[in-house]
């Protein structure tokens, strides 16, 4: 420290005393600079300096400290105009720096009280309670802007926070291997009036497998499906314990026109929509189990097989052809068994099994079937009579 | 009722101040319980008559309050008892503007020259306060008074030195 800064001191303030200060200067337990700083501050403050004056001469002095904690009991402040009045002159001096110096509470001090003085003008100053509404509404918009951006950044494959009717429709057009509804264009499109006619571009079921699935679907399609599935929705909580026939109405808008393709040439009309009912309740079916879902198809689609064992046939593979005829075969009832029984016959002599393609042809004859002449002749390629 | 901010400052003051008052009264009614009542009593009388002062300087002004208030308890006891000498209001002023009023090298030449001015005894220990930074006690060790007396010396030193520097500037000004 320079001899300058030395002499300077003489004129240096500091705040005054606090009570740890003096009991520590009156017990001799302060750190060499802490009682340099309070002998300083002593040679400047008589406050301080009666004050230790005083303690000093007391005995018991850090006793007598101690008890001085509580505040006085202060008795209430009567509304009063010179009260009114100082709170006046404290909005004032806020306002026009030039009444400060007349103000009539304690003005800011350059000297190290300054802050008990300070701490009279800003709570003078400070609007009574007007922040406090602030806190609850900052809290509040907090908590807006957080659940807002948890909004916009929830993940967009989650299908828990879209409708229900909006993921019954995706399940469906999965199922059967069809784009959402939202790729497909213009979505604002009159609804067309009927599912069947609205589904015409639709896919069919992919178990036939003689056309190959659409990717897209028209607009009109889409607003047809939307209906279905909040139709789909209501029957659910209707019944509740058939929800497997719900989607199958759905997938029966989305599968049925194309089964119905594959069957063009010789089913009527009425048997094209109970078909294409069965088809789409296969679908339905797939959702929940594979083995059921094949199972449910190759007894629903009974002409369908035997179109696939024909064509089957026809590309010369005899196993898989006897499969899909077999049904068709066994069932006396079924309008193309003879037909079926007669493929099953063929089937049988191409792939070697003579005896059983015997007594196929056999039975044809039999019954008088009319593959009976067909029979015949194959009877006699074979050496039967 | 009053303000909370009111009472708040209150407090502040309180935790600040109390201690001190208490000494101050220690040192003029030498009783403790009379002491401790004083402080109760002061500062109940600044909560309710804070309003009714025009207060510029907080500190000066409690120190004067309290004074007061143990001159008239003494005065009960004994009315020929004389009042102290009060606090230098101008002086206190002056000196906390000071630093408005002079440059730091104006200052230290005015101030070298007051120090020189002080009697004997002040100029010694101010020197070993201030100059040599030494402590009360190691001032007094090296000057010969007792502790009191050193304290004293500074403190009055101090005074002398202030009441220099304000005569020093008016003749400035006037000239």
């Amino acid at each position: 420290m320079s001899l300058d800064s030395k002499i300077l001191q003489i004129l240096d303030s500091s705040a005054c005393l606090s009570k740890g200060q003096l009991s520590g200067y009156l017990s001799r337990s302060l750190y060499p600079e802490e009682v340099r700083a309070v002998e300083l501050h002593l040679s400047e403050c008589p406050f301080c300096s009666d004050a230790l004056d005083g303690l000093e001469q007391e005995q018991d002095a850090q006793k007598v400290l101690g008890n001085i904690a509580r505040l006085p009991v202060l008795p209430p402040l009567a509304p009063r105009e010179s009260r009114v009045e100082a709170v006046l002159d404290k909005v004032v001096k806020t306002v026009s720096p030039r009444t400060q110096q007349d103000a009539v509470v304690p003005a800011k001090s350059n000297m190290p009280e300054k802050g008990a003085a300070g701490t009279m003008r800003e709570t003078g100053t400070r609007p009574p309670a007007s922040g406090k509404w602030w806190k609850p509404l900052g809290i509040a918009a907090g908590l807006f802007i957080v659940i807002a951006a948890l909004w916009y950044l929830r993940p967009e494959s989650n299908d828990d926070h879209k409708p229900e009717g909006y993921i019954a429709e995706n399940r469906s057009l999965q199922a059967t291997g069809v784009q959402p509804a939202e790729t497909s264009g213009n979505t604002t499109a009159a609804a067309g009036s009927q599912p069947p006619a609205a589904l015409k571009n639709t896919a069919p079921v992919p178990d036939t497998g003689a056309v190959k699935p659409k990717k897209t679907i028209s607009a009109r399609d889409t607003v047809a499906l939307k209906a279905l599935a909040t139709e789909s929705k209501i029957a659910v909580k209707d019944e509740g314990a058939r929800p497997a026939a719900n989607s199958a109405r759905m997938a029966d808008a989305v599968s049925g026109a194309g089964v119905a393709e594959t069957l063009k040439a010789a089913a009527p009309a009425a048997a094209r929509n109970e078909k294409t009912e069965e088809a789409a309740k296969s679908v339905a079916d797939k959702e929940e189990s594979a083995t059921d879902k094949k199972q449910t198809a190759r007894q629903d689609n009974k002409m369908s097989d035997y179109e696939m064992g024909v064509e089957l046939y026809k590309q010369k593979q005899y196993g898989s052809a006897l499969l899909y005829l077999k049904p068709a075969q066994r069932n006396a009832a079924d309008p193309k068994h003879y037909d079926a029984v007669y493929y099953s016959a063929l089937c049988y002599k191409n792939s070697g099994q003579k005896k059983k393609a015997v007594q196929l042809f056999k039975k044809l004859v039999e019954e008088g079937a009319p593959q009976k002449s067909s029979a015949q002749k194959q009877l006699k390629e074979l050496g039967e009579d | 009722m009053a303000n909370r901010q009111d009472q708040d400052a209150f407090a502040t003051l309180y935790k600040r101040y109390a201690h001190l008052t208490l000494g101050v009264c220690l040192k003029y009614l030498r009783d403790t319980a009379a002491s401790e009542d004083a402080v109760q009593v002061i500062f109940v009388k600044l909560w309710t008559d804070c309003s009714q002062h025009q207060v510029r300087k907080f500190k000066p002004w409690f120190y004067q309050v309290v004074r007061n208030h143990c001159l008239m308890e003494l005065r009960k006891k004994n009315p020929s008892q004389k009042t102290v000498a009060e606090w230098e209001w101008e002086i206190v002023e002056f000196e906390e503007n000071l630093h408005h009023k002079i440059k730091e090298e104006e200052l230290l030449l005015i101030l070298e020259d007051c120090l020189r001015r002080l009697n004997e005894e002040q100029k010694l220990c101010i020197d070993h306060f201030y100059l040599r930074q030494k402590s009360y006690s190691e001032t007094a060790v090296l000057t010969g008074f007792n502790d009191k007396q050193v304290k004293s010396n500074i403190q009055n030193g101090r005074r002398n030195l202030r009441i220099c520097l304000k005569q020093k500037w008016n003749n400035q000004q006037n000239t």
